[in-house]
């Protein structure tokens, strides 16, 4: 082989390479995947994420919602606290006077007009107040529930009571105790005017500001006095709507 | 390739051309190997070579449903591997805008022996070429273009192939004794 004839010499390049192998780097097929994924793909990618965001929005509007309503209970508790204390005033002065802590409350006279009475120190009635009491001591645990079965017994309890009942005197321990409850009532009704939520778009504002501690919330509603609300800011990450600097 | 032994090429291909993310990765699997090779044959070095092949898998995986079955699947993997090689140096030719000039123009009196030189040696001098000589012995040598279809595709003369692929030879021939001379050093020290 002086002479090598260029033919032969490609062949042996040839034959060389025919089936050679190197095998690329173990990353290479990831960076090729990313780019080969098609568009509309990853459209609809950020598509389930704005899904995500309204179901987030919705489950908070419903939790803020489901928030209130407990305030509300909350307050028919403290009713509950003063019934439970009134059967021991009925323990301490068993002379005869007859306790009522009828409540002061607007909600609360609807359903909780509650009348302890018991005009005699008989044993009987001792004994049913004490029950009373027993029952009446959940609702400060519980909410709603276990109030109502407080409210019946408690009316079945009034219903025989108050045909004994000849005088219709406040309680004297009871007195100051309501008084504290409406104190407590009034307090979250000026609550509930401080968040000033009149339309959606406040309430969502309301629930991002929660959720959201950034200082490009990634939803934003614009509300004015009409009630009407506007969407001002998007920021759901790559994805950005702030068409003017708003604080 | 062990694992992908339950599928031929053709299902490969039609998978892909469903768009199947699987089968596209499964054809990966088969014809990296194969394909790096063959962008490295064109490239200064290993990282060139895997932009390369990034780049003509994603073209693969985006042209593979204008596959009409016209010679081998495999074939036609290799072709737009190579043209994905020739658009990059065209590219870069066009940024650099040099010729090169190499005097290796004396054909090696001695002879060699191919035998104890391995494919990775063979892609080292290939490697050393200047672009413009490197495309040329790629594509004619081994990939069996015409000197027509090279002018055609790298956009230079018959002639200017005809000349740079008998430079190439040159050099290859005398890196190959280069080599052989280490080699020879080595068994006699």
């Amino acid at each position: 082989m002086q002479h090598m004839q260029d033919k032969e010499f490609d062949q042996l390049f040839k034959e060389r390479f025919e089936e050679a192998e190197i095998h690329p780097s173990p990353a290479l097929w990831g960076a090729i995947q990313a780019e080969i994924t098609p568009v509309s793909k990853r459209r609809a990618f950020s598509g389930w994420w704005m899904a995500a965001a309204v179901v987030l929005v919705g489950v908070s509007a419903g939790l803020l919602f489901h928030k209130t309503e407990k305030i509300q209970l909350q307050g028919k508790a403290i009713v509950a606290t003063a019934t439970e204390t009134a059967p021991e005033t009925i323990i301490a002065d068993q002379s005869g006077t007859v306790v009522s802590t009828g409540s002061v409350l607007p909600q609360a006279t609807k359903k909780n007009n509650l009348f302890v009475a018991d005009n005699q120190p008989d044993n009987k009635k001792l004994v049913v107040s004490e029950e009373k009491s027993l029952i009446t001591v959940q609702p400060n645990e519980g909410l709603s529930h276990p109030l109502h079965i407080g409210n019946e017994t408690l009316a079945k309890v009034d219903v025989g009571t108050l045909k004994e009942n000849t005088t219709t005197d406040i309680a004297i321990a009871g007195a100051d105790i309501p008084a504290t409850t409406v104190d407590a009532v009034v307090n979250e009704n000026d609550q509930a005017e401080h968040t000033r939520i009149r339309n959606v778009g406040d309430l969502i504002n309301f629930v991002v500001d929660k959720v959201d501690k950034r200082e490009q919330k990634f939803l934003q509603f614009k509300s004015d006095d009409d009630d009407n609300s506007s969407l001002i800011a998007i920021n759901i990450g790559p994805f950005k709507l702030n068409p003017r600097k708003h604080k | 390739m062990r694992l992908t032994q339950n599928y031929t090429i053709n299902d490969l291909m039609e998978g892909c051309k469903a768009g199947d993310r699987k089968m596209q990765e499964q054809l990966y699997k088969l014809t990296s190997a194969k394909m790096l090779a063959l962008c490295m044959r064109y490239a200064k070095d290993r990282m060139e070579a895997e932009d390369s092949l990034q780049m003509g898998y994603i073209k693969i995986f985006q042209k593979v449903k204008e596959y009409r079955g016209d010679g081998s699947f495999e074939g036609w993997i290799r072709r737009i591997m190579v043209n994905t090689a020739i658009e990059s140096y065209r590219k870069n030719i066009k940024a650099m805008n040099v010729v090169p000039i190499e005097d290796a123009y004396e054909q090696p009196s001695t002879g060699f022996d191919f035998s104890r030189l391995g494919m990775q040696d063979l892609l080292k001098i290939i490697q050393k070429l200047s672009d413009g000589y490197r495309m040329v012995f790629n594509m004619y040598a081994i990939e069996g273009y015409s000197h027509k279809e090279i002018a055609e595709l790298l956009g230079i003369s018959e002639g200017a192939s005809k000349s740079q692929l008998s430079r190439a030879r040159a050099i290859l021939k005398e890196e190959i004794i280069k080599m052989e001379g280490i080699n020879y050093a080595t068994y006699a020290g």
